[in-house]
């Protein structure tokens, strides 16, 4: 992972892939509001270049056959570290079993949307959690073809995604590579 | 770096503040929130209305065929 210091702060790098536009560049990343989204609500940034563009391959050039790559650097210093620190991983495997138990004891459905919806709405921004590091599964296409591994099953290159709540956490974002296919 | 320990705790007691009602009320805005984001995106809103007609029946219109088995020459024109 990439770091850059700017006074007396450390900063991660982070890349966000999105659909090349003909008209300009964007000036702030893009919210995801995806049923999907990993992690929940938020601005999802990879550490590695390498998955931002297979991200903008897989996913991101569907109308216009080309994605911009973006670069920006993240104040992950509140960021639940769930990849690379024992007592973030414990924690935030806690939390969501806390959190499926929570929503089940009350009778309610539970879905990856609403747990992290719900704790990115009312528990981590209260608890002054700006964000959540988390590697992703090891396959990237929907038809699973992309395995990021020479030996699978053994996974042994983590595919690290950032989620950053709010955009005060995220500075410097600018356009790193333009019409990339 | 954040500290885990308080958090712990922090988290039992903002789970604890959500009683069913409050839960029920994060849900509607949750259901409210991906509907308007659902619009945003482009999706339309499709209203159907079905009105039901009454249909008078005609008892004229209408033949009891079982008592009818008997004669064969009933329906002949």
């Amino acid at each position: 992972m990439e770091r850059i210091k700017k006074k007396d702060q450390t900063f991660l790098i982070g890349y966000h892939t999105q659909e090349w536009r003909a008209k300009g560049v964007l000036e702030a990343p893009i919210k995801c509001t995806s049923d999907n989204a990993w992690l929940g609500i938020g601005y999802y940034f990879w550490t590695d270049l390498r998955f931002a563009h297979f991200w903008g391959k897989d996913f991101k050039s569907k109308s216009t056959g080309a994605y911009d790559i973006y670069v920006a650097h993240l104040d992950i210093s509140h960021c639940i570290n769930a990849v690379f620190d024992e007592n973030g991983y414990f924690f935030f495997k806690e939390k969501i079993e806390q959190t499926i138990s929570f929503f089940k004891e009350r009778g309610i459905d539970i879905s990856l949307k609403k747990v992290h919806r719900f704790l990115a709405d009312e528990v981590w921004r209260e608890l002054g959690v700006t964000g959540i590091i988390y590697d992703d599964i090891p396959i990237n296409k929907r038809d699973n073809t992309r395995i990021h591994s020479e030996i699978p099953d053994l996974y042994y290159n983590k595919r690290i995604q950032v989620v950053i709540f709010d955009l005060e956490h995220i500075t410097d974002f600018s356009v790193l590579l333009e019409e990339q296919t | 770096m954040l500290d885990y320990s308080k958090l712990d705790k922090a988290f039992d007691n903002a789970l604890k503040r959500f009683s069913k009602d409050s839960l029920e009320g994060w849900l509607a805005f949750d259901r409210e929130r991906e509907l308007l984001e659902k619009l945003r995106n482009g999706e339309a809103v499709d209203l159907s209305h079905n009105t039901q007609v009454s249909k008078l029946l005609d008892k004229r219109e209408s033949y009891n065929l079982t008592l009818m088995e008997s004669n064969n020459y009933a329906l002949a024109a």
